[in-house]
């Protein structure tokens, strides 16, 4: 069953438009992954699905449901849940305070502060610290943790390895079989074709904010998703 | 708005003409209309001439003033004080308001040189207020009392006029002075650190000295027009040349008229006088209608009435903007 | 002449100096708000107060909990109403707006209450007095001083201890994480910023009992609030609770030297500070991040 849908999506940053007649839908429980090179318009979209920027043509779907013009917060409690680029944790707050901060306007779920803690079981040891004392790679533990408890349906995942080293990347990916066995449908955005690629169901390739290419991660072609990624054509 | 930016301004000598003769054409007649009390004539000009001076540095570097009433005061008591001791003309004396505020702006600038946003606008604030407590707490200068103008030679038929003139003087160099600056490269580069600080930088405008001529210019005008107002009644005192009030007035005048347009200063005077006009005698209504219009331009019309009109019909009267074609 | 006296009483009025530039320095943390009617808000306290003193002759305590819950609701409604429409990164138009509201409220307090200069009087407990290190002190000013304490301790545990207080938190750091969290911004703002305005208001109502207000005491209380904020830090309890004992304590001295000074000690003080500070020394009470 679709979960999350856009149809004919256009948005705009600031003045600039950022994506063009973009349509793709989301099934339950599945991962898609959404590549393109810088300035595709990957993030922007990501931005439009959890209503912090609005879209200006097109419509936006959750569980059939139209919420194009729903606001962020709305939208949040309905089960979209947003890990953003460069983490974005509340800097002046605990670990444990940006976690209790998420679990305040939750919705019902299996996720919980145990339960994350089990997780990254390595979170527990600096629980009690500044989020801005944390290194990279413990900041993107805290921000999927603090979008988890928020029980989302979907969850949104903004350049998960920007920043950081291959060995924490893979650590980070690792976690993922453990939170799509709990039924949540992920969006992931990533530059990193081949990590996107290994890790999702099916894929998106934008350029330019249209998409070029809609395929299943396992039966698509390196090829195809490079001619996709940078636009070339084997004519 | 989209398409590429013209590589000429928009701006023919002719519109500038257009908005200068109107303004020289209504101050005249209003000279004109009002031949024996110029009190009023008098008061319009200088208000106009301090909103304009603000305006320079709130509409044109961003910076918003809570302090300019310190200017007004500094001019007037520089006055004042020149005649009273020296003996010479009062209109030699503006010269000295001029000089001694543009100090005091020096001054000022530098102990306010790390503060932007609120803490310039409060900043500014306090130090107007210890300015007109300590002009309070000085004997020399009458104290809380304040202190009468002394010179003998002033001839009372022929007085009202010579301040007149002077203030009609002042209001129209202040205006086609700040005119022909905005059109400089000065200028320019002051609208450019108002729209993008960074990006200003980035091309070689330096922003703070740019701020800081603004603000001193900001600060004369602000000094003589005061001086010249309180010539008038040959009398100041702390309270009322310190007073926030006049900052309020200027204030209301640029914002609801439109801040960083020449326009706007014209259009919040007269909109400032005809309300004053009509509701003179309830004192506390007009200054809360006053307040409440400042408030609800803020929220309906940010960019003030010439705002509105300007992005409807794209007039000019003083044509100072690169237009888009 | 000891001016032990100056200095205990220095310190009891600055707890609430310390609540003026708390309320200050909460809706700009939060919001990057200033609230130009803050001073207003101020005096605004004082006057609800003192018409529920004198009309229904309910007990201290009551008429602080009144106050609060009305100067709640001016704070929210001013944020819904107005200050929500102005977020962005341009603070002008809320600077003018909350500018003009304070003519408002100032005039309007002028036009109902007339411009003479009152004091709440609230009976014996007024002339009461215990003697401290030698040195006779008010009752009352030490009762109003606990309750500055205990706001802001209420304050701390706000902060640390609530939800709400999280959100605020947040807030200052991230308003976008903060709603792809469920938190509605502008409702969050509403709270807060009805939180300022009640902080000053019940601050205004405890000076006006002590001391004397006009409808014109706004502005110094503003500019007072505003020294506060910058000598104590943004986001700083203790800061502002600091800088507020430290303005209080230079104030009454500086009375004590010239009668007539009013507030200029403070605000020479506040230069000193604001001088030092760019200078890039450490501040009094903050230690600077660089």
């Amino acid at each position: 069953m679709t979960l999350l849908e856009l149809e004919h999506v256009d948005v705009f940053y600031r003045d600039l438009q950022a994506t063009f007649d973009v349509s793709l839908k989301v099934d339950e429980g599945e991962t898609v992954a959404i590549i393109g090179a810088n300035g595709a318009g990957k993030s922007t979209l990501l931005r439009a699905m959890i209503g912090l920027t609005q879209c200006r043509n097109g419509r936006i779907r959750l569980a059939g449901e139209d919420v194009t013009r729903l606001r962020c917060d709305l939208l949040a409690r309905r089960g979209v849940a947003l890990v953003p680029e460069g983490r974005r944790l509340f800097s002046s707050l605990t670990v444990e305070e940006n976690l209790l901060l998420a679990m305040a306007r939750a919705r019902k779920g299996p996720w919980t502060l145990g339960r994350v803690y089990e997780l990254f079981p390595a979170m527990k040891e600096f629980r009690s610290h500044r989020a801005s004392d944390l290194s990279g790679g413990q900041q993107q533990m805290v921000a999927i943790s603090r979008a988890l408890l928020t029980n989302p349906r979907v969850l949104l995942c903004d350049e998960l390895s920007l920043g950081l080293a291959p060995k924490v990347i893979s650590e980070i990916y690792a976690c993922f079989d453990g939170i799509r066995k709990e039924g949540v449908s992920i969006v992931l955005v990533e530059q990193d074709t081949v990590r996107a690629r290994s890790a999702s169901d099916r894929l998106y390739c934008l350029l330019k904010g249209k998409v070029r290419l809609a395929a299943r991660s396992s039966t698509v072609t390196p090829d195809a998703i490079r001619d996709a990624y940078f636009g070339e054509t084997h004519a | 708005m989209n398409g590429p930016i013209s590589s000429r301004p928009i701006f023919s000598a002719n519109a500038g003409l257009i908005g200068g003769i109107l303004l020289v054409g209504a101050l005249a007649l209003s000279a004109v209309l009002l031949p024996v009390d110029r009190r009023l004539p008098m008061e319009i000009c200088l208000v106009l001439a301090m909103a304009q001076g603000w305006n320079l540095l709130c509409g044109y570097t961003g910076l918003l003033s809570f302090g300019h009433q310190a200017f007004i005061g500094v001019g007037a008591y520089t006055l004042f004080l020149v005649v009273n001791t020296l003996g010479i003309s009062p209109f030699l004396g503006l010269a000295f308001s001029a000089v001694v505020s543009a100090a005091v702006a020096v001054v000022i600038a530098l102990l306010l040189k790390g503060s932007r946003d609120a803490y310039f606008s409060i900043g500014i604030w306090v130090l107007a207020d210890c300015l007109r407590l300590l002009v309070g707490q000085w004997d020399f200068v009458g104290s809380s009392q304040g202190m009468v103008l002394n010179a003998p030679d002033i001839d009372p038929a022929t007085f009202g006029d010579a301040v007149f003139w002077a203030a009609l003087a002042l209001v129209l160099v202040t205006q086609f002075a700040i005119f022909g600056l905005l059109r400089t490269r000065f200028g320019l580069g002051l609208m450019a650190i108002r729209d993008n600080e960074t990006a200003a930088a980035s091309v070689g405008i330096a922003p703070g000295r740019s701020r800081v001529i603004a603000f001193v210019a900001s600060a004369v005008i602000c000094a003589v027009a005061g001086a010249i107002y309180y010539l008038s009644v040959l009398y100041v005192d702390p309270a009322g040349a310190f007073d926030i009030d006049w900052q309020i007035r200027i204030l209301f005048i640029v914002i609801v008229g439109g801040a960083g347009t020449l326009e706007g200063p014209l259009i919040g005077t007269a909109i400032y006088f005809l309300l004053r006009e009509f509701l003179q005698d309830h004192g506390g209504l007009f200054l809360i209608v006053q307040g409440a219009i400042a408030a609800l331009t803020m929220l309906f019309a940010p960019q003030g009435l010439w705002g509105l009109i300007q992005a409807r019909t794209g007039w000019q009267l003083f044509p100072t903007k690169w237009v888009t074609q | 002449m000891s001016f032990l006296p100056t200095i205990l009483n220095g310190l009891m009025v600055g707890g609430l100096y310390g609540l003026f530039g708390l309320g200050l320095a909460f809706a700009f943390g939060i919001m990057r708000i200033v609230n130009i009617a803050h001073g207003e808000f101020i005096v605004l306290g004082a006057y609800i107060g003192a018409s529920l003193l004198s009309v229904t002759h309910m007990p201290l305590p009551v008429v602080i909990a009144l106050v609060a819950v009305v100067t709640f609701g001016l704070g929210w409604a001013l944020q819904t109403v107005m200050l929500n429409r102005m977020i962005g990164p341009n603070p002008v138009p809320a600077m003018v707006a909350t500018m003009g509201l304070s003519i408002i409220i100032r005039n309007a307090l002028v036009e109902y209450y007339g411009a003479d200069i009152r004091a709440i009087d609230i009976g014996p407990l007024q002339d009461e007095g215990v003697s401290i290190f030698g040195t006779s002190i008010g009752v009352l000013p030490i009762i109003i001083f606990c309750t500055a304490v205990l706001l802001f301790v209420l304050m701390h545990l706000l902060l640390t201890r609530t939800t709400l207080g999280r959100a605020f938190r947040a807030a200052a750091d991230d308003f976008e994480i903060l709603e792809t969290l469920g938190f509605n911004r502008k409702r969050v703002y509403a709270i807060a910023m009805g939180l300022a305005v009640t902080l000053s208001a019940i601050a205004g109502l405890l000076l006006a009992i002590r001391s004397s207000y006009s409808p014109y005491s706004g502005v110094e209380r503003l500019l007072i609030s505003f020294e506060v904020v910058i000598i104590g830090g943004i986001g700083s309890l203790r800061g502002s609770f600091l800088a507020g004992l430290f303005l209080g304590v230079v104030q009454l001295i500086g009375l004590r030297i010239n009668p007539n000074s009013g507030p200029l000690f403070g605000h020479l003080a506040f230069f000193l500070i604001l001088l030092a500070q760019q200078a890039n020394l450490p501040g009094l009470f903050i230690r600077r991040r660089t």
